[in-house]
């Protein structure tokens, strides 16, 4: 068994900011709550969504309760023996790469919709994913206490945002919003909603670096605050720009900020849009970071000589082949959605290693028994 | 004090062991000196002082002479008389006067066991230029070893104040002190700098630079890890804070450490100024330093990528301002900037009457010529000349430098990337920050790892009431 040293520990309080900056702080792109089938049911749903986030948190916290100071990585050859384990940590690798690069599309989109229109997105990328590459050189600390500022940075921001968008917060938007309209449909929009949100390994991987075994309660609460943080961000939305046209728009956020940014005054002309760059790309590049981590783990978990920078800088190759690989925006989608549900097989895959160690542990029980 | 309470007790007849017990509550100080002295009637005298707190000659003069001439086994009146002597009847007791500069005479039982005479120390106060202050005291660190030790010791009147002291290997043969007070500097610390000053004496390392090229966690970093300084209120603060101080013989400087990110924003005047006023100082400084690296970078974002960013009348001015430059805004702000590190480093290195006229001289007349000439628009001055101020506003002039060395950095990506550009460069420092360390202290402390209740007390300062946790 490999124990982890002093320098690989991290906080509660740095998972659960880990955890928040991988839900991109409550704000995914807030039009994907139109494009449920019911959206007059929208803060039900995503009330549902959060909530079933919650729970879907437990089987991860538990199978990691379960090896406490081990990866995944380190624990699955015992569980699916050694080729099992060894197809499913390869597995991994690719899927922590290809959320990797999921996670800085919509950054390199936006920066290229309205920031940097002229310059090669594989340029832009490049450069996200050196630094994200140097993030990684000084291990799970480094992450979370960049994450720890990154999201002092991005809370900062989010609140300018919200409160130069509070004149324009309707709050019958919370009365008209919370219809139910059945269960199906319900269902149909949370789902959507739920895989949106839905954090990738960060708990499964990064949970054994923290010595507090008992997670539950910072976790709940940290989806708790995305919930919030994201319904009042598309109550905003909502409120300027209405129902339809949100749908149409690539990022109802980013022209929220760019209207306040013209009409409040409170700050100069279009400033907005700095502050939600700022916003943007700070959670979503430590998510990036906290993927490349994962999958630089797993490629020292192959090759246990090779330092984690080094596996980071492989990751971080094959991330940028990835990213830059779909050319036209309909390939993107798709490439996007793909690893939306790759994510969201984080759960089962959890559940059915927590279902194995429970049946190896009652085998071992019963032989014990015997040979008792 | 634990030492101290456990060396405390009362004298014995045996004045070796006396002396034996107060050396026991110096445990490692080297600066504990040791005299013995026969008086006529062949009785052997012990004399204990702190070298370089105490008066060399007055001891020779008021203490050794007499005893020399004496006849009897009790120290003579003039002592008494001429030195301010009182009895003393602990080694607790003795330490304590010995450090305030007195010379602690033990005698054989049978006449006064012990006297603390007092022949305060000459005046080590003087001006310090380099680190200058308008509230405070102006003492600094001098160039003898011993006068430093002295210093500090007349400033920390504790016996718990330790000097470990170290010789170059080579080269020079110089004296190192490590100081820090026993039981308030953490062990790991101590331990840590004890080994790095060991390594450094072994190299060769002899001055102030060289052992913080040595000290350092990240030798490729171009943010400085340890605080210098030759105020003897800081490093008095400091050690009173649980830091170790180093101190080269031959040099005024001493290098502190552990340090953070936020002590590099602390000035010794800010205890002297009422908390909300140094607070707000305090504040303004981190607002300097973001100002410094951003500024510039901003202005050359803006101009090349985002000139829609601006205020529309902002806008025109600045576009009217720059019609007649024909040069990329990237070279306007390179050439300005190299110009103002030209004057920098003229100014510090001519005379201080000679410096000023340089910065006259470069800063209105070359300025003005190089909007006329169309070399850089007015805003571009503006910019530069803020974040030259700005830089200048943080107190330790180590990290004035880095500063001013990173922002070119910031300047390149921004030139090439826009604001894009200069939000990974912050990025980039964030995440290079985050990595480093001081002697094992996280330099991002207390925001990484975050700890919003030391906020208060870190980055502003509380009042003494809320830091001591007192009542009225």
């Amino acid at each position: 068994m490999k124990s982890l040293t002093s320098n690989d520990r991290i906080s509660t309080l740095q998972l659960c900011i880990l955890l928040m900056m991988s839900m991109r702080l409550g704000a995914p792109n807030t039009n994907i709550s139109y494009h449920t089938p019911y959206r007059y049911g929208f803060i039900t749903n995503s009330v549902i969504a959060l909530a079933f986030t919650a729970a879907a948190l437990i089987p991860i916290l538990l199978l990691a309760s379960k090896f406490p100071d081990r990866t995944l990585y380190e624990y699955s050859p015992e569980l699916l023996g050694k080729v099992g384990g060894g197809i499913l940590n390869a597995l991994i690798i690719l899927a922590a790469i290809g959320i990797a690069s999921s996670e800085m599309r919509p950054t390199v989109s936006i920066l290229r919709s309205y920031l940097l229109p002229e310059t090669p997105a594989a340029v832009t990328t490049a450069l996200i994913i050196a630094t994200a590459c140097y993030a990684l050189r000084g291990g799970v600390n480094q992450i979370a206490r960049s994450g720890e500022i990154f999201f002092v940075i991005s809370a900062v921001c989010l609140a300018v945002v919200l409160i130069m968008a509070m004149p324009y917060i309707d709050t019958g938007f919370f009365a008209r919003h919370l219809g139910f309209a059945g269960v199906k449909k319900s269902a149909e929009a949370s789902f959507s909603i739920f895989t949106s949100f839905f954090p990738m390994g960060i708990l499964l991987f990064f949970t054994p670096f923290t010595k507090k075994r008992k997670l539950y309660l910072p976790v709940a609460a940290s989806v708790g605050a995305v919930a919030v943080i994201f319904i009042t961000l598309a109550a905003a939305v909502e409120s300027v720009f209405g129902t339809v046209m949100p749908s149409e728009m690539f990022s109802p956020l980013f022209e929220l900020s760019k209207i306040i940014g013209n009409d409040t005054g409170l700050m100069p002309e279009r400033s907005g849009i700095i502050f939600m760059v700022i916003y943007k790309l700070l959670p979503q590049f430590v998510s990036c970071a906290a993927a490349l981590y994962i999958a630089a783990l797993g490629i020292v978990s192959f090759v246990p000589r090779m330092s984690i920078g080094a596996a980071g800088v492989i990751a971080s190759l094959c991330t940028y082949a990835m990213l830059i690989v779909p050319e036209s925006s309909v390939e993107m989608i798709a490439v996007e959605r793909f690893w939306d549900v790759v994510k969201f097989s984080f759960l089962p895959m959890s559940l059915i290693l927590l279902g194995i160690f429970a049946i190896k542990n009652r085998r071992k029980a019963k032989e014990c028994a015997s040979v008792g | 004090m634990q030492k101290t309470n456990e060396a405390a007790g009362t004298f014995t007849a045996d004045i070796r062991t006396n002396a034996e017990r107060v050396r026991a509550i110096f445990a490692e100080n080297s600066d504990l000196a040791e005299r013995a002295v026969t008086s006529a009637d062949k009785t052997e005298h012990l004399l204990l002082f702190i070298e370089g707190l105490a008066d060399k000659e007055a001891i020779q003069r008021f203490v050794i002479l007499p005893l020399a001439a004496s006849d009897c086994r009790t120290p003579p009146d003039a002592l008494h008389a001429a030195a301010e002597a009182s009895p003393i009847s602990s080694p607790a007791q003795a330490a304590e006067h010995l450090c305030r500069g007195s010379v602690l005479l033990l005698s054989p039982r049978g006449c006064v066991q012990a006297l603390a005479l007092r022949t305060p120390p000459t005046d080590t106060g003087n001006e310090a230029s380099p680190e200058n202050i308008v509230l405070g005291s102006h003492k600094r660190l001098q160039n003898s070893y011993k006068s430093n030790v002295a210093i500090l010791r007349d400033s920390i009147r504790n016996p718990a104040l330790a000097f470990a002291e170290f010789t170059l290997a080579e080269g020079t043969k110089t004296k190192v002190a490590l100081c820090y007070i026993d039981g308030v500097a953490d062990a790991k610390v101590v331990d840590t700098a004890k080994r790095r000053v060991a390594y450094c004496a072994q190299s060769g390392a002899h001055s102030v630079s060289e052992f913080i090229e040595l000290f350092k966690e990240d030798r490729l970093s171009p943010f400085p890890q340890y605080v210098t300084s030759e105020r003897a209120d800081r490093i008095t603060e400091a050690l009173l804070r649980g830091c170790v101080a180093v101190i080269p013989d031959g040099s005024p400087w001493a290098i502190i450490a552990p340090v953070t990110f936020t002590d590099f924003l602390k000035s010794p005047e800010d205890s002297h100024t009422p908390w909300i006023y140094s607070s707000v100082i305090r504040l303004l400084r981190l607002i300097s330093v973001i100002i410094t690296i951003t500024a510039p970078a901003l202005y050359v974002a803006v101009m090349s990528f985002h000139p829609r960013l601006l205020p529309v009348e902002l806008m025109i001015s600045a576009a009217s301002g720059r019609a007649a430059v024909p040069l990329p805004a990237i070279a306007e702000v390179v050439i300005l900037e190299v110009f103002i590190e030209l004057i920098r480093e003229a100014s510090t290195s001519m005379p201080s009457n000679v410096g000023s006229t340089i910065s006259i001289v470069g800063g209105i007349v070359i300025g003005e010529a190089a909007i006329t000439a169309g070399l850089v628009s007015p805003l571009l001055v503006v910019i530069v000349a803020i974040s030259a101020i700005t830089s200048f506003t943080i107190p330790v002039y180590s990290m004035v430098i880095s500063l001013r060395t990173v922002r070119f950095f910031s300047l390149l990506l921004a030139s090439l990337f826009g604001f894009f550009g200069l939000m990974i460069s912050l990025i980039f420092m964030t995440i290079h920050m985050v990595s480093l360390k001081s002697m094992g202290t996280e330099y991002l402390f207390p925001v990484a790892p975050l700890r919003p209740k030391r906020w208060m007390r870190d980055i502003l300062r509380l009042p003494i009431r809320v830091v001591k946790g007192g009542g009225k």
